[in-house]
């Protein structure tokens, strides 16, 4: 499930991920980063309730967080993120793709 | 059981002063593989027999400083200044935890500790950041290679974009992968992924580099991308151990090119050799490179053929023995000398014929001992090196040290004391001597300052020379400074040659500051010292504004000397004959002449003379014609007045016992033929001595 929402003042942008992200809901995903990213200063996101990913999900939103890196940006995590993600960046390689630049945690391959 | 650790002590610290030497050289040509090689091998060995002779504290420690100079050796870092630092530092550590294991001071731990984390700081991803994919492999393959060793695959892994429209995960094969070895580890190649606004949601980017450690064949690799053999290209290479070890830590390049941050070609580009780059430039042609690389070969494999000559050519003894060894051929002389003047005395012709045999055969052995004795001064330039290095650097001063006759043979007993002098004097010219930079551009001099240090034979002695192209030695200067000090009387007129003499005195400064390194008065007086106890001298000669040179004389042994033989009454003495300029006579009319004073006029010059008989109170009636015997005594002519010269002698030195160790006067005694004893003066203390009488009965002569 992908849930977006904007506060009032347009600063931050909660996007809500729950159950399976996967091939099936990537189309849905990017259009709902790209809304998010545009309409606020920055991007809250929250996995705590994924239980599935896949190498589309990475795919998304490494794009997403290096976009937002380079725009100057913020994407901050809110509540914990679940070790199916971790699982996930730790499979498909992407273990500390984002250097220095990760201070969210997103990116480390191992759980807490 | 007691293990003797000598031997692997003694095999350290030799490790270790190579491990220096190859460390500065290194700081000099830091892409040098062999020294990188050196370096390596050295600590390597220290740290096998470390472990071996339980040395486990040498072993740990070391072990972390090999680890990092192992990628060193694989070029995933680079051979920098901090590195090179560190690795001095910790070539100390190990020192001063062999020096506390022989009973000395205990060895900083924390020093240690900050040594360890100064170089883990060094590696890459260190400090925070992870580095792309480069998580080490932690274990390594073991050493003994067998058939059922894991070998390690690399394999490149580049999935078709419509690899997710087959319904296909690529996560589930890299998971498979996994399973296949005991260690995988995967870095995805992700430089190809777009950003998101043109990002297809439903195609793959990304590609992976994948290395696995597996007993497993590589078919069996291949099986797992059976099914989709056609949506994936495939690449999978086994590496040899060499590549492994390389993989411990991805080569920076690679990482680089991984992160996306350098294309491929660039990278090729940079890691080109120098001779490529050059031709590429149209700077020199290939052929000259081939030649020069042909030239580089030859250096090369001829230093390591005398490298491993040397070592296979000697046999390790401790000095002791050899200690014995000298000690006994000294009583040999002193016994064939006995013999010779027997057999003369007898007139036994078949006597002196094996009289003279004996002495032929010891003045061989005692040559052929002597030479054994006999090091070459190198080591100690050696560590001169570091010690310009150092001090330059705390003093901001850029210095260059040059060296010339490293080959020189010195006995060792000399080398060993000469160190401490040697450092001292170096201190000074690196403080006092070499300006800093701006002051020598100022005066139009290169800014980096030369101290060339130099060792050649003259006789039987060797000549140590000191030479820097600092500011120089002010007489004047010296002089003012001596006379505030209240060390030489207020009116005196000194040669250049006496006022720089003056640099020796005891708590002598002319330093406007004490700095860290020299200017306490202490120092120079001990480098006198030093060298008067190795029957040596110094001479100092010095322009203003271009420099200074201080060369120090010295016996080539101590167990040994060429001795004067001088008579006073019934007593004989030796002079050391090195010191002796002429002999020249004594008649009662000189002495009425000089009107009371102890002095003579040799050619126009005026020479003080100590007569010995009045010294040591010898008594009984002095010959109507006497001799002087005049000497060159810290640069200045100083006669000692004797009854006769006997003449040349070979001197074997045998300290005096404990009864006269306040009997400064004298430096040993020798036994002659005929079994009497001649006491060895020691000039330059004796005229101290007398100076100082002088100085207290009238204090006002100059």
């Amino acid at each position: 499930m992908i849930d977006l929402s904007v506060d009032d003042a347009g600063d931050a942008g909660t996007l809500t991920l729950s159950g399976g992200i996967t091939i099936q809901h990537a189309a849905q995903l990017k259009d709902t980063l790209l809304e998010g990213i545009s309409a606020a200063k920055g991007l809250v996101i929250d996995l705590s309730e994924v239980d599935r990913v896949d190498l589309s999900a990475i795919q998304l939103l490494f794009a997403a967080h290096r976009g937002l890196n380079d725009k100057g940006k913020s994407l901050t995590v809110a509540g914990t993120i679940p070790e199916a993600w971790h699982n996930a960046v730790k499979e498909s390689g992407y273990s500390g793709s984002m250097n220095a630049d990760d201070t969210t945690g997103l990116w480390t391959g191992e759980g807490k | 059981m007691e293990i003797d650790t000598s031997a692997f002590t003694e095999e350290a610290y030799e490790l270790l002063s190579e491990l220096e030497a190859s460390l500065l050289e290194l700081e000099e040509s830091p892409g040098d593989q062999d020294l990188i090689g050196r370096v390596f091998r050295a600590m390597h060995t220290i740290k096998g027999s470390g472990a071996m002779f339980g040395f486990d504290e040498v072993a740990e420690f070391t072990h972390e400083v090999e680890t990092v100079f192992d990628m060193a050796r694989n070029k995933t870092i680079l051979v920098t200044k901090p590195l090179i630092d560190l690795t001095l530092a910790a070539r100390d550590q190990i020192r001063a935890i062999l020096d506390a294991a022989a009973g000395g001071e205990p060895a900083d731990k924390e020093n240690a500790q900050r040594i360890i984390q100064g170089l883990r700081a060094l590696l890459p991803g260190a400090g925070g950041a992870p580095a792309a994919g480069a998580a080490p492999t932690s274990k390594k393959p073991p050493a003994q290679a067998s058939e059922d060793e894991p070998h390690v695959y690399r394999i490149r892994i580049k999935p078709s974009p419509d690899i997710f429209a087959n319904g296909t995960n690529p996560l589930l094969l890299l998971s498979e992968l996994r399973d296949l070895g005991e260690e995988c580890q995967v870095i995805a190649q992700y430089d190809k992924l777009p950003p998101l606004e043109n990002l297809d949601p439903e195609t793959c980017y990304t590609s992976w580099e994948v290395f696995l450690t597996t007993q497993k064949s590589e078919n069996a690799i291949r099986d797992v991308f059976i099914f989709v053999d056609d949506q994936c290209e495939l690449n999978i290479r086994l590496l040899d151990r060499e590549e492994v070890l390389g993989t411990d830590v991805q080569k920076i390049g690679n990482i680089l090119v991984q992160r996306g941050d350098i294309p491929e070609e660039v990278l090729e580009q940079a890691l080109k050799p120098i001779g490529d780059r050059l031709v590429e430039a149209g700077a020199v042609s290939p052929s000259q490179v081939k030649a020069a690389l042909a030239e580089q070969n030859a250096i090369k494999s001829k230093r390591d053929k005398k490298v491993q000559a040397e070592s296979a050519a000697s046999v390790r003894v401790p000095s002791e023995k050899l200690d014995g060894l000298v000690d006994l051929v000294g009583e040999l002389v002193t016994v064939q000398a006995r013999l010779n003047q027997t057999a003369s005395n007898r007139q036994d012709h078949d006597l002196q014929l094996i009289a003279e045999e004996v002495e032929r055969l010891t003045g061989e052995l005692r040559d052929n001992t002597m030479s054994i004795r006999m090091l070459a001064i190198g080591t100690t330039f050696n560590k001169f090196k570091r010690l310009v290095r150092d001090l330059s650097t705390e003093l901001g001063k850029k210095i260059e040290l040059t060296t010339e006759g490293a080959e020189t043979e010195l006995d060792k007993t000399v080398i060993d004391q000469l160190n401490d002098p040697l450092v001292h004097i170096i201190r000074n010219s690196i403080d006092h001597g070499i300006e800093t930079p701006d002051i020598r551009i100022k005066n139009g001099k290169n800014p980096e300052g030369l101290i060339h240090l130099s060792a050649i034979h003259s006789g039987a002695s060797v000549l140590i020379r000191v030479e820097d192209d600092g500011k120089g030695l002010d007489p004047e200067f010296l002089t003012r400074k001596a006379i505030e000090k209240g060390q030489i009387p207020p009116d005196s007129q000194l040669t250049d040659k006496e006022a720089f003499q003056l640099i020796f005195g005891a708590g002598f400064s002319t330093a406007e500051k004490i700095t860290n390194v020299s200017g306490r008065g202490v120092g120079m007086d001990v480098v006198r010292k030093s060298i008067d106890a190795l029957r040596g001298s110094i001479d100092v000669t010095s322009v203003l504004g271009k420099g200074t040179v201080i060369t120090l004389k010295l016996p080539l042994t101590l167990a040994i000397i060429e001795g004067l033989l001088v008579q006073v009454a019934d007593e004989l003495f030796v002079l050391p004959l090195a010191a002796v300029e002429e002999c020249v006579e004594l008649s009662r009319r000189d002495i009425s002449n000089a009107h009371g004073r102890h002095v003579i006029n040799v050619r126009d010059e005026i020479v003080p003379y100590i007569r010995i008989r009045d010294r040591f109170e010898i008594g009984g009636t002095p010959p109507d014609i006497e001799q002087i015997v005049i000497s060159d005594v810290e640069g200045k002519r100083t006669g000692f007045v004797v009854d006769s010269v006997i003449g040349q002698h070979q001197t074997v030195i045998k300290s005096l016992g404990s009864n006269f160790e306040h009997s400064e006067e004298f430096s040993g005694a020798t036994i002659l033929g005929d079994g009497t004893v001649a006491l060895i003066l020691d000039l330059s203390k004796m005229v101290r001595y007398v100076e100082a009488e002088e100085d207290l009965s009238e204090p006002a002569a100059a």
